[in-house]
């Protein structure tokens, strides 16, 4: 495994130019915006001239674009950065949103694997019967339904006319630990704070994993059929191998393409994350960033964008290890 | 059988086809007779799969309401049945079937009905307006990344891996936010652009201007879409590359450029069309979750926006502004998703062949 | 050699369902596979050779099926009607009593587990060996008879670390684990160096004779039906045109298909001037032509050849020829 120390430290190399590329993209684009986020954050219309000065000079607003660049990257990064509009440090409280973004994208990953991978193989085993087609017809209305739409759906149908769900606060338990309020709660016993996350989260965690269930199912059950249709299974099954066996192999070669698809899975639920936020008003990243858009708060569009682009870059990393873990031929 | 009839429908719409391009290019038509067969026999393959041609029915379906959509509306998309009537109580957040509002109306006593169609054609530029180009810059720079390697695929594959690690959406949003000011400014100052997108939004003259935060949509879209397309089509150069036949190419002397558009682009026309297909629900979707997001921004209401509007009255128990915008989302996106799944079902020669005919 | 017959098949057929239509691959194919000998089938591809040793063990997959014919395995003198066997029971039989060897070695082997783990599966599933540390002795004792270099090692090897001829010897090794009976080769050598066959086809013929088995070769290549079998069919289209003994095969082929064969490809066994290669190309199986199905590439094409199928003569003792020349009218 000393290849793999080598591939670690290469891959690790490459996420430096792709991350100030990331937040260099996202600078840009701050300069796109013909408005002038100095008016807006001195009060908007009525701010008084000397308080937009004052604000010009504190942010660099004056000065070439690469030392406003390397100003804000340094202000987020240690945390010094204080936001122009609500007066936080921004880094400290975009990274206090990440926890409960976190905790619905669990929510949303927990439904994937829990009900994708069984409804696949069970979708491939009886092929061409009622379950299957329910798991075709699951799968394509999947990809198809925008998420706000299932989302209001969901919630007039556990919410309104049943209550059975909760759509306001986050439920913490008193100590926090890990920062994420159900593993929190469950690791101090709090079984009462437990289940209200899940009152709070277990819609929006359907919601928001609802197309990659559909998907990772419909995955499984063609990623299983293929290898059952392959060159070895037709030699395992003139050897007169027990059906179990066979299965067995082909389920061993469906994980190959599975781990890559849970992988890009897990990135694509962060894409969900901001519509299923807002829909379900969580404050967690995605409502926070959508909200600095609309109301010119960069140094959080950037700080918010600079973690998910981490994040985006560990799991792809964490994707290719395990691939080379499962296939013997990718050792590096 | 009625696959059979179908295959007697579909065999004249090629041979239709192969007959108009005979009038053009007779020379063709001798030439590939071989290939006439095969996009028969793929349109065997397609009526034996209902759910294809259920597909194929609400794709087109979409198309054409699409098109024809701001011509059978009742009403125009600001039209009011309480600005018109005066009567409040009646057409305030109408049920379905009220009056002249067969789906209902708004707080504004807005036509549900007439904003959906109209709301189609702008889901069918945004597909129109975005794909081509999207994928037009995704294939060049793939083609080119794939092809030279070395530098100049490091350089593009790591501006590519910029683009994917940020937030699609964010960024589309970001960017539509950012972009709607400057599109208003221009579409001002044009009056060639101006005529042009109020006859492709059948828009009114006057109303032109509030085009411009979907068009900033469709703009911020180019700009998102393009680098799964560089990624894919550089994937497949790779692999053609590395047949014999390029290098057979090269040996003689192909300038790279030839060697690229004459070689490998037919090669991976095929799965990329098919990707297409499939894609056209993903750009439908992500239009209408931008313009759910851009919510009141958008002043010309589509699908997106129908629905974040009538969020609000939810709670007020009408139901209809929010279930049929997403039904007509969610229908237009499945047919292409349906249309798409056995297109490529039909293109792959592997599943083509466990097909059992009867 | 013993004249009692392991394998006899009558009037077999294999139909594939395709998009294109009805592929008539197998129609109507005897003949009988005696104990002990090496059989072979030799024809050019499509032919229906491979399709044939499948159908033995009825391992034929959608859009195939087999329509119409007996297939017999006979054990311990009493025939089995293969045909009508259940899953459960035709499992037990492939790969204990009728083993396979394919073609392309790296397909037929799964790529996520070692060659001591395919062996051991393999006997495992048969009761040959009931715990896996046996399991694995014995397959080091196996690769050491297929003459792999360090079995011990390899043993623990993937498939992707070993060579083609490797790849191919481990999989013989599968395939006699179980002490099979009859051994069925479709084109062992096909993938591999023109060294390397000649090695593996040594291989082959030593074991059939340290186990008495039966083996069942299929090739395209005149060159190893000369080399290894005892007696040999020749398929065209979906029927064996002819069956003998292999000198007999060679000395007097009978049927213009044949000879034709014979004259396109250096002839171990006669001195030959030229070789001609065969007119004409091998038929559409969705509408085969009419009658012999090699009638339209015949040199000696009669009326008759276009209308009727040829019955299979016997013109020698244990030669039989399916040509209109041969069978009175």
């Amino acid at each position: 495994m000393a290849n793999l120390k080598r591939f670690l430290i290469r891959r690790l190399i490459t996420f430096v130019p792709t991350l100030i590329g990331v937040t260099l993209l996202t600078y840009v684009i701050a300069f796109v915006i013909p408005a002038d986020p100095a008016r807006f954050w001195a009060g908007g219309l009525k701010a008084r001239p000397e308080v937009i000065q004052m604000v010009i000079h504190e942010y660099h607003l004056d000065q070439p674009w690469y030392i406003q660049y390397y100003y804000f990257m340094k202000g987020i990064l240690t945390n010094t950065m204080i936001d122009p509009i609500y007066g936080y440090k921004v880094m400290s409280y975009v990274l206090s949103r990440f926890p409960i973004t976190l905790q619905l994208a669990l929510f949303g990953f927990f439904f994937t694997v829990v009900m994708g991978i069984p409804l696949g193989i069970v979708s491939a085993l009886k092929k061409d019967t009622w379950v299957d087609a329910v798991v075709r017809v699951w799968s394509l209305i999947g990809v198809s339904i925008p998420i706000f739409w299932l989302g209001y759906i969901m919630i007039y149908i556990f919410f309104y006319m049943l209550g059975w769900i909760t759509i306001a606060g986050i439920p913490y338990p008193p100590k926090t630990i890990t920062g994420v309020p159900i593993i929190d709660a469950l690791l101090e016993g709090d079984w009462s704070v437990v289940l209200q996350n899940i009152q709070r989260f277990i819609l929006p965690g359907f919601v928001l994993g609802f197309a990659s269930i559909g998907v990772v199912a419909r995955l499984v059950r063609n990623a299983f059929l293929e290898a059952l249709s392959s060159d070895y299974i037709l030699f395992a099954k003139a050897r007169g191998l027990t059906k179990m066996r066979l299965y067995g192999h082909a389920l061993k070669n469906a994980m190959v393409p599975l781990v890559t698809v849970l992988g890009l899975q897990f990135a694509g639920l962060l894409a969900g994350v901001p519509i299923t936020e807002t829909v379900f008003g969580i404050p967690g990243m995605g409502l926070t960033m959508v909200q600095a858009i609309f109301s010119m708060d960069y140094p959080v569009l950037i700080a918010g964008v600079f973690l998910i682009a981490i994040i985006v870059l560990v799991t792809n990393l964490v994707v290719d290890i395990l691939y080379a873990l499962i296939d013997p031929r990718v050792r590096f | 059988m009625s696959a059979r009839l179908l295959d007697r429908v579909s065999d004249k719409l090629i041979d239709a086809l192969v007959a108009v391009i005979g009038r053009v290019r007779p020379e063709w038509v001798k030439k590939n007779a071989y290939r006439v067969k095969e996009w028969k026999l793929m349109l065997y393959a397609l009526n034996r799969s209902p759910i294809g041609l259920a597909g194929l029915v609400l794709a087109m379906g979409f198309v054409v309401i699409g098109i024809i959509g701001p011509y059978i509306a009742p009403h125009s998309y600001d039209f009011s049945y309480i600005a018109a009537t005066g009567e409040y109580q009646k057409y305030f957040l109408a049920p379905p079937g009220t009056g002249g509002a067969i789906l209902g109306t708004d707080d504004l006593g807005r036509d549900l009905l007439s904003q959906l169609l109209y709301g189609a054609r702008i889901s069918l530029m945004s597909v129109i307006l975005v794909l081509p180009v999207g994928i037009a810059i995704g294939v060049i720079l793939g083609l080119i990344a794939g092809y030279f390697g070395g530098l100049v695929d490091e350089l593009i594959m790591r501006i590519t891996d910029v683009f994917l690690a940020f937030p699609g959406l964010i960024l589309a949003l970001a960017l539509s936010a950012a972009l709607t000011s400057r599109i208003a400014y221009v579409i001002a100052h044009n009056q060639w652009l101006a005529s042009f997108l109020c006859a492709v939004f059948a828009l009114k003259p006057s109303d032109v201007l509030n085009i411009a935060p979907n068009l900033a949509i469709i703009i911020a879209l180019w700009i998102v879409w393009w680098p799964g397309y560089a990624r894919l089509v550089r994937g497949m150069t790779l692999q053609q590359k590395s047949n014999v036949f390029v290098m057979a190419a090269e040996s003689l002397g192909m300038s790279s450029f030839q060697i690229m558009v004459k070689h490998i682009l037919p090669n991976i026309i095929g799965p990329l069309l098919v990707f297409m297909t499939l894609d056209v629900g993903n750009v439908i979707l992500v239009q209408a979750g931008l313009s759910f997001l851009m919510g009141a921004q958008i002043k010309i209401p589509d699908w997106g926006a129908i629905v974040q509007h009538g969020s609000q009255y939810l709670v007020n128990g009408a139901w209809w502004l929010v279930i049929f915008p997403g039904l007509a989302i969610m229908l237009a996106v499945l047919g292409w998703n349906l249309f798409g799944d056995a297109l490529r079902d039909i293109l792959d020669p592997r599943t083509r062949r466990s097909i059992e005919f009867r | 050699m013993g004249l009692r017959p392991i394998i006899e098949v009558k009037d077999l057929r294999v139909y594939f369902y395709t998009y294109a239509g009805v592929v008539k691959a197998v129609d109507g194919i005897s003949f009988e596979i005696y104990e002990g000998e090496t059989f072979c089938f030799v024809g050019e591809t499509g032919c229906g050779k491979s399709i044939t040793s499948r159908a033995l063990t009825k391992l034929i997959e959608p859009p195939g099926r087999i329509v119409g014919g007996k297939i017999l395995y006979y054990r311990d003198g009493k025939p089995i009607d293969i045909l009508s066997l259940s899953e459960e029971e035709i499992r037990k039989i492939r790969g204990k009593e009728i083993a396979y060897i394919f073609q392309d070695p790296a397909a037929a082997l799964d790529p996520l587990y070692t060659i001591g783990h395919h062996i051991g599966e393999t006997m495992i599933d048969h009761g040959t060996v009931s715990k896996w540390k046996e399991a694995l002795a014995r397959a080091v004792q196996l690769l050491r008879e297929v003459a792999i270099p360090a079995p011990e090692q390899r043993v623990k090897s993937y498939p992707h670390e070993l060579s083609g001829g490797m790849k191919q010897r481990a999989v013989i090794s599968i395939g006699l684990s179980n002490q099979p009976r009859l051994l069925i080769a479709d084109e062992p050598t096909s993938y591999l160096d023109v060294s390397v066959q000649a090695q593996i086809l040594d291989l082959l013929r030593e074991l059939k004779k340290k186990k008495g088995l039966t083996l069942l070769l299929i090739t395209h290549d005149m060159g190893v039906v000369a080399e290894m079998c005892d007696r040999v069919a020749v398929l065209y289209a979906g029927h064996i045109v002819e069956i003998g003994p292999v000198d007999r095969i060679f000395t007097n082929p009978l049927h213009p298909y044949t000879q034709a064969l014979l004259r396109a490809v250096p002839n171990p066994l006669k001195r030959v001037l030229r070789l001609e290669p065969i007119q004409g190309t091998v038929p559409n199986l969705v509408n085969p032509p009419p009658g012999c199905r090699f009638h339209p590439r015949c040199p000696y094409a009669k009326s008759i050849c276009r209308e009727e199928r040829p019955r299979m003569v016997e013109v020698e003792k244990g030669h039989k020829v399916a040509c209109w020349i041969y069978a009175a009218r």
